[in-house]
């Protein structure tokens, strides 16, 4: 799977959690996403869940914690994709 | 000394059904928590913890601007449904819950009697929250709105200034409700 196409995946996932559509419409690698997004924090392992789920994949707890940005995400699950390929 | 404070709305508890809440606690609470939520008898405890988790969070996030995602990373050790002791990296949080059938409110101090030095409040807040916090402020304050500011530094950590004199402060806002909590004795900046 392409960075790319896991980019906008996970802005999907992402997308009914979002509180600043504006920001959102500008979405890039270095979006942040509870600072620039305004996902409320309870609702990142829900993030996490959906990722799991649409990836077919796991995210290990030190993983979850480097997952700030939509580069830190897209890194992230592109190396568990691709250890699970 | 550092504080935080948060409030949920409990309407807007988010439920889940089966291996995605088990999946859920396990990246959410750590075993420790899981344990001690099972020999609790209340209502919303998830909603109780995450609170207690939240407000630590930001009361270490004042100390040290990391952004940290994982809740296990702020532990509740001991929770009696009204007080509460949370770990966090930077040592303990000493905190009090208060909570109606609508939402649920934690405010937490560095300092085990930190938190009678701390005003805090909970009010109904569908718009105009920072506006509101100032109007209440200066209500319990007896002074103009002109007297009190709410600035944020680079990392968004808010602080209050009230007559000239500059206090820590927390704000929580989720949904129809809102809350804050500031340090009644002034600090230097």
């Amino acid at each position: 799977m392409e960075r790319e196409e896991i980019k906008n995946k996970l802005a999907e996932i992402i997308k009914p959690y979002v509180q600043d559509m504006d920001a959102f419409g500008n979405i890039s690698e270095a979006t942040d996403l509870l600072q620039d997004l305004k996902i409320n924090s309870a609702h990142l392992i829900d993030v996490v869940l959906d990722v799991e789920e649409a990836f077919d994949i796991e995210i290990d707890d030190d993983s979850v914690e480097k997952m700030i940005t939509v580069k830190d995400s897209v890194d992230t699950i592109f190396a568990s994709v691709d250890s699970a390929a | 000394m550092s504080l935080g404070n948060d409030v949920i709305s409990i309407a807007h508890l988010k439920t889940r059904k089966g291996d995605r809440n088990q999946r859920y606690y396990n990246k959410t609470y750590t075993e420790n928590e899981i344990r001690l939520i099972k020999t609790l008898n209340i209502q919303h405890v998830e909603g109780f913890f995450w609170t207690l988790k939240e407000s630590a969070y930001k009361a270490y996030f004042r100390v040290i601007p990391k952004v940290i995602v994982l809740p296990k990373q702020f532990e509740v050790l001991s929770f009696d449904g009204k007080e509460a002791t949370v770990k966090t990296p930077a040592g303990l949080m000493y905190s009090k819950v208060e909570f109606t059938e609508e939402y649920i409110h934690a405010a937490c101090s560095s300092i085990e009697t930190g938190l009678q030095r701390i005003e805090h409040f909970v009010f109904e807040c569908k718009k105009n929250f920072h506006q509101q916090v100032i109007t209440k402020i200066a209500s319990f304050n007896n002074c103009d709105v002109d007297q009190v500011e709410i600035s944020k530094d680079e990392n968004n950590v808010p602080t209050l200034k009230l007559e000239n004199q500059h206090y820590l402060l927390s704000l929580s806002h989720d949904y129809n409700w809102g809350s804050f909590a500031y340090q009644k004795q002034s600090i230097n900046v």
